[in-house]
């Protein structure tokens, strides 16, 4: 009961004890817990990440072999496959690259896949997998849930090749999905477009219009984590092994394409020959065709001969029938002039016959009268003029003639009147002239009678007259007509001749159209022939040449660089923790010790009641030991929870599988749960075997203050005497305290230190994207061409690509291994002669130039000199096989952080490899300020096979260093929390160690400031030295980490930036102030009254 | 003419919890400028509480003290300290050296804060540590370094000297020859010096002596001829 009863006085004092110390206690608590945070929190964040890493793996049963031929795999491959020892599962499955346009309306490159069933489960974040192969699940880091129900359509400026890859030409997003084929944002990169993949889609194989398979994935019966080396090794093995067997079915398949392609090429020239067999058909028929066309148009052109023949007859009979015509129309008008001029002759005769007649019968009467009267008359004189007038009428008569006759009676009457009368009286000659008068009167009727005979007579032939005039009038009708149908003839034969010239020309033009597309159909038919024939003789080089490859997990680029990621922490976590738990093993130190010291009186009243010195000590181990377990355990699981999560955060931009996992590793829980117990039990242990082997009068007396010193700076007056009063009271006060002072140092140097490499971790971060992309690589592009560029198609090239490039190098760029220090990397080598490489490849060595190098020289980036070891002067070892290697002397070495380089010249390559450089790449700059634009222009040049844009290298850069800035927040934030607590807990210690002098001061007259400053400049020259100690190792730590973050192809110029070391600086002096301000209040609070008091 | 150290009514009272204490009841008392005057009573009588009041370090509850013509109940705390910088010497019982610091320093942090302050080689010459000068605490007698508390107290030419127990810590003989210095410095520069001791045997000494019982003033007496130091027994 006793005992019992003591054992809880004592207990109830040391809960006491930690009630009344809970700052001193915290103080512990806490630097433990930011010591084992930091250390299993750094330690477990990459277990953690690999521990995501595998579960993610599993159960999407991601493959471990990926089998690819160029000659395509077989489902019978797959079976075979499937088959073989060591094998769980194969399946078969296609890919192919198409552009398409997004929603931006930008023409991008997607990768198809085609889902699987075993292997590489599609995680589905959204929506559903696809139900019929028109539709597609698209990559969930890039397409959102506005996305699902859209299409993707692929482009019309898909090559042909890429459009019958498909089935379909739109495919309908179902679903978001992600895919172990990409652990993070890399997607890959095409032949097509800009040459690098913007994201991908799964669908359906039966989407695909494809009979092969692309590439079969294998799922191998293989134990070990991943990334772990017991994996690999086994993967390894299978490996080999499955090439092997890849190979032969390779072969196989080779063979059996070979059939294919010799029995498509004999269908394909029976084809051609049917066709030939046609064309020389349609030849024929259409030569037969024109032939009778022309025969047709040569009897139409006689036609037009004979008819024209026949006018011009008609129009001679015509001639001949006017003339005949001409001439009875003379005679008739002969005819009918005589016919008038006689029948005036007549009317006239018979007139004057008339009239004479008359006239004699009228003197006669008149004479009868006068003689019967009885007078006389001469009328014989009448009468014989009567005589004279009828002779000379008879004189114009015919004797034949009816009317001489008559004329000539009368006549003789007359005469023999005349005769008779001559002397005869008046009686007498009455009657004889009554005689005549009769024979006038006959005469008289004679004419008459004559005369209407002679009328009778001339209307006789007057009707003749009009007979032939009536007959003139008909043939005049008759010509006419012939005319008129002689007229209408030459015009039938003018339209006659049109027609067959215009049948001429329409033949000809016919003609020769028709054997224009005969030519035509030969040539194609020729051309097809000769294909052909080429395609007999390349029947080897159809089939594309058999490449094999099994590749491991390690050559998907997400998977490859998640282990270099989840790796980046592990440098930092090899130092840091170490750093952190000295820190803490000196503040526990100093704690404990000033607690120690503080209760040296307790101690010995203790040991004076008779106290065993264990059970003492147990009290100050259970004391600090408490404070470490609860830090500990804090710490751990806060460290295994807040690491990983923050360094998740900063990887979930890149790696989008599912919450972190947390690892509880029961190993670091010891080791963890071992140091603190070092830092703390440990620590008070030494602290307390020192005190307590004292006697319990000693320890009751106080311990004597520490005794004053003459420093050395007092040796040295010229220093000493410069130095303010106050300040050599300070100065003396820090070197008085050379625990405190070292502390100090250490904590505020160290976490100095770690403040500036966490800001040059974030600075060579940032650095990196800058000085690689504005200092050193100053293109655009690097252009991939299908063949060698000679100098006349870089001329054509030049002229082509001018509107869009603006500065053209054509170099070499080829992939070497070199001998380094362990084993060996490879790097690319440049070859180039053009001059102006300079002005897109930024040479320098720390901001000094380094020039080109000359004939037998090369120049070789830093991290590749630094691996290999060779400085300038020295020469570098290039594999030229397995085991050959070739030396270039190199002549400068120059900063260059993402891969390795070596340039040279052409003719230093000629020398060095024995052939000469081809260039097939150059490297190229924006003349539009499109920087993708110009790339897409330049890629469908038809001899350019890839454009590489600088611009995705460095986005994918800083991207990736972006995720690197959490830890680095994270490493600067802990930094400042442990200086924070380190400056506070030796600030607090000193205060309270010597409360009595300040004390004294405060009675002595110092002002409050004066006080504060008095104890604070202590803090801030300490500060300033262990800025200045912090400084120098924080940038050899800088080095150390930089060094230790193995990302394969990044390099980094480990060196901060200066208002880094101005941030760090301010920090720490912050924190220093801080600090100040927060225990001037526990200066303040110092009771002068205590100075007077006695020593405790 | 007022007297050169004045309380009136002064009181002090501190709070633990619901316990009040009266360190202090209606304390008033006056002291003479050039007066050696020694306040006496037991522990827990409240005599460092009304050295405090008058050191500036700590402030009455209630009541005015004066220093001359300045009311010290007054002041603020900067005030205060600008009091007890130039206008007060104090002499601790366990002298409240800096251990860092030689003699000299010790003496000249306290003097640096004044403008015309007594040399520190001539006063530490004058309290006879001329040859310890570049001594530290740590190197010297306890006597010697009660001495050096006391040229750091006077060096600064305060208007008065107070002294709580300056021998409570030292041998018999050393705590004489200190109580002598003290008296010489009264009398030889006409210094007034105040005192504390719970050693009534010290009284002899004094000019005036107050007698101080639970929080209260029992008596004061004044003595216009006290004992020289060396002529007392205790």
């Amino acid at each position: 009961m006793v005992k019992k009863g003591r054992v809880d006085a004592w207990t109830k004092n040391n809960l006491r004890e930690i009630r009344r110390t809970l700052g001193r206690y915290i103080a512990i608590l806490a630097i433990i817990a930011i010591g084992v945070g930091f250390f299993s929190g750094l330690k477990v964040s990459q277990s953690a990440m690999l521990a995501t890493c595998s579960t993610y793996v599993n159960e999407s049963a991601m493959y471990d072999l990926r089998l690819i031929s160029t000659l395509g795999l077989t489902s019978d491959d797959v079976e075979y496959f499937n088959a073989q020892d060591g094998v769980v599962a194969a399946e078969g499955a296609c890919f192919a690259d198409f552009l398409y346009y997004n929603k931006k309306g930008e023409h991008n490159v997607l990768t198809a896949h085609s889902i699987t069933e075993d292997l590489n489960h599609l995680n589905i974040k959204e929506g559903r997998l696809p139900n019929s192969p028109d539709e597609c699940v698209a990559d969930a880091l890039l397409f959102d849930s506005a996305d699902i129900g859209t299409k993707i359509v692929l482009s019309d400026s898909n090559p042909e090749d890429t459009l019958s890859t498909f089935k379909f030409r739109e495919y309908t997003i179902v679903g978001l999905c992600t895919s172990v084929n990409y652990f993070n944002i890399e997607r890959g990169t095409s032949q097509l477009g800009s040459g690098s993949v913007y994201s991908y889609i799964y669908i359906p194989i039966d989407g695909f219009n494809i009979d092969y398979y692309t590439q079969i994935f294998v799922d191998l019966d293989v134990d070990g984590e991943i990334y772990s080396d017991e994996y690999d090794s086994a993967v390894a093995v299978h490996k080999d092994e499955l090439l092997h067997k890849l190979d032969e079915r390779g072969e196989l398949r080779k063979l059996a394409l070979y059939e294919e392609i010799d029995a498509e090429l004999f269908a394909a020239q029976e084809e051609l020959d049917a066709a030939y067999d046609e064309y020389e058909a349609q030849k024929a028929s259409v030569e037969d065709q024109l032939s009778a066309a022309y025969e047709d148009l040569l009897k139409a052109y006689d036609q037009i001969v004979e008819s024209e023949q026949d006018l011009i007859e008609g129009e001679r009979k015509l001639v001949r029938a006017r003339a005949q015509y001409e001439t009875a129309y003379e005679e008739y008008q002969a005819g009918l002039a005589e016919f008038n001029e006689q029948k005036a002759q007549m009317e006239q005769l018979f007139a004057s016959l008339h009239s004479m007649l008359d006239g004699l019968e009228e003197r006669v009467i008149e004479a009868i009268r006068l003689y019967d009267a009885g007078e006389t008359i001469n009328i014989i004189d009448i009468l014989t003029e009567y005589a004279e007038q009828i002779q000379s009428v008879l004189d114009t008569l015919e004797p034949s003639d009816p009317l001489y006759s008559t004329l000539s009676e009368l006549l003789e009457s007359i005469q023999q009147t005349i005769q008779e009368l001559d002397g005869t009286e008046t009686a007498e000659a009455a009657s004889l002239l009554r005689l005549a008068l009769l024979s006038i009167r006959v005469a008289q009727g004679e004419l008459v009678a004559y005369e209407s005979l002679a009328y009778q007579e001339l209307d006789e032939y007057e009707a003749q007259l009009n007979d032939a005039k009536a007959q003139l009038n008909a043939a005049a009708a008759e010509i006419a007509q012939a005319e008129n149908e002689i007229e209408r003839g030459w015009a039938l034969l003018e339209d006659a001749k049109n027609e067959f010239s215009n049948g001429m020309r329409e033949f000809s033009s016919g003609r020769l159209a028709a054997m224009k597309e005969l030519r035509n159909g030969k040539r194609e038919l020729d051309n097809a022939q000769a294909e052909l024939d080429l395609a007999w003789q390349d029947v080897y080089d159809i089939v594309p040449g058999l490449y094999c490859y099994a590749l491991d997990r390690n050559s998907n680029t997400g998977y490859a660089c998640f282990e270099s990621d989840s790796g980046i922490v592990s440098g930092i976590a090899k130092v840091f923790p170490l750093f952190f738990f000295l820190v803490a093993i000196l503040v526990c130190t100093t704690t404990m010790s000033r607690m120690v010291n503080e209760q040296r009186t307790q101690i010995g009243t203790f040991k004076a009641l008779g106290y065993s010195d264990t059970l003492i000590t147990f009290k100050y181990l259970a004391y600090s030991g408490s404070a470490a377990l609860i830090g500990c355990v804090l710490g751990y699981f806060i460290g295994i929870w807040l690491f990983p999560s923050a360094i998740w955060m900063a990887y979930g931009i890149l790696y989008n599988f599912g919450p972190i996992e947390y690892v509880l590793d029961l190993n670091l829980a010891i080791i963890s749960l071992g140091l603190s117990m070092i830092c703390s039990i440990g620590v008070t242990w030494v602290t307390c075997r020192g005190e307590l082997s004292r006697m319990p009068a000693s320890l009751m007396r106080p311990s004597a203050p520490k005794a004053g010193k003459r420093i050395f700076i007092e040796r040295i007056p010229v220093i000493w005497n410069r130095i303010r009063f106050l300040q050599k009271v300070s100065i003396r006060n820090i070197i008085r305290y050379k625990k405190r002072m070292f502390m100090m140092l250490v904590g505020i140097g160290g976490c100095t230190a770690l403040i500036l490499t966490g800001f040059g971790l974030g600075d060579c971060i940032a650095n990196l994207a800058e000085d690689q992309f504005d200092e050193i690589m100053l293109f655009d592009y690097t252009i991939f061409f299908g063949s060698e560029q000679t100098v006349e198609t870089i001329a054509d090239f030049e002229q082509r690509s001018s509107e869009y490039l603006a500065e053209c190098v054509y170099a070499t760029n080829e992939q070497f291994d070199y001998v380094c220090k362990d084993g060996r990397k490879s790097l690319y080598v440049v070859a180039t002669d053009d001059e102006a490489i300079n002005n897109i490849m930024g040479f320098a060595d720390d901001g000094v130039s380094v020039e080109y190098p000359e004939r037998g020289k090369a120049i070789v980036s830093k991290k590749a000199a630094e691996l290999a070891g060779i400085k300038v002067g020295d020469s570098i070892s290039l594999y030229i096989s397995d085991t050959e290697t070739v030396e270039i002397e190199i002549s400068g070495i120059f900063d260059n952080y993402i891969y390795n380089y070596l340039f040279m010249t052409g003719e230093t390559y000629s020398d060095t490899f024995n052939t000469y450089p081809v260039y097939k790449v150059a490297y190229a700059t924006d003349a539009q300020g499109d920087t993708f634009g110009t790339a897409q222009a330049i890629s469908t040049f038809d001899d350019v096979e890839a454009v590489s844009v600088v611009q995705e290298l460095r986005d994918r850069v800083e991207n990736m260093m972006e995720s690197l800035n959490y830890v680095v927040l994270l490493v600067i934030l802990s930094a400042s929390a442990l200086a924070f607590i380190v400056i506070y807990n030796l600030t607090y210690i000193n205060i309270t160690e010597r409360a009595r002098e300040i004390a004294t001061i405060k009675v002595l007259g110092f002002y409050s400031n004066e006080t504060y400053a008095y104890v604070f400049r202590e803090n801030a020259i300490l500060t300033v030295l262990g800025t200045a100690v912090g400084i120098p190792l924080g940038l050899l730590l800088l080095k150390y980490v930089m060094g230790e973050i193995k990302i394969d192809f990044v390099s980094f110029n480990s060196s901060a930036l200066p208002q880094s070391y101005l941030y760090t600086v301010l920090i720490s002096f912050g924190l220093t102030y801080i600090v100040s301000l927060m225990l001037r209040q526990k200066i303040a609070n110092i009771d002068m009254a205590d100075s007077l008091k006695s020593v405790e | 003419m007022s007297s050169f150290v004045r309380f009136e009514n002064v009181g002090k009272q501190y709070h633990s919890g619901d316990i009040t204490i009266d360190a202090l009841k209606d304390v008033s008392f006056e002291i003479e400028q050039g007066e050696l005057c020694v306040i006496v009573g037991q522990s827990g009588a409240g005599k460092t509480t009304l050295l405090n009041i008058l050191g500036g370090m700590d402030t009455p509850t209630s009541g005015r003290v004066y220093l001359g013509d300045a009311e010290i109940t007054a002041f603020n705390k900067h005030a205060l300290a600008s009091y007890r910088r130039t206008d007060i010497g104090f002499v601790f019982q366990f002298y409240n050296l800096i251990p860092n610091l030689t003699a000299r320093e010790n003496v000249e942090i306290a003097s640096q804060l004044t403008k015309d302050p007594i040399p520190a080689d001539v006063i530490l010459n004058d309290v006879g540590l001329g040859e310890r000068m570049r001594n530290f605490p740590a190197q010297l007698s306890g006597g010697e370094q009660q001495r050096v508390a006391i040229a750091r107290a006077i060096a600064k030419r305060p208007k008065l000297l107070l002294c709580d127990e300056p021998t409570g810590a030292l041998d018999y003989v050393t705590g004489k020859s200190i109580l002598a210095l003290l008296q010489d410095k009264c009398r030889n520069d006409g210094m007034t010096v105040v005192i504390i001791t719970h050693n009534s045997a010290l009284s002899a000494m004094a000019d005036r002596v107050i007698r101080v019982k639970s929080g209260t003033i029992v008596s004061v007496e004044t003595s216009s001829s006290p004992t020289p130091v060396e002529d007392i027994e205790w």
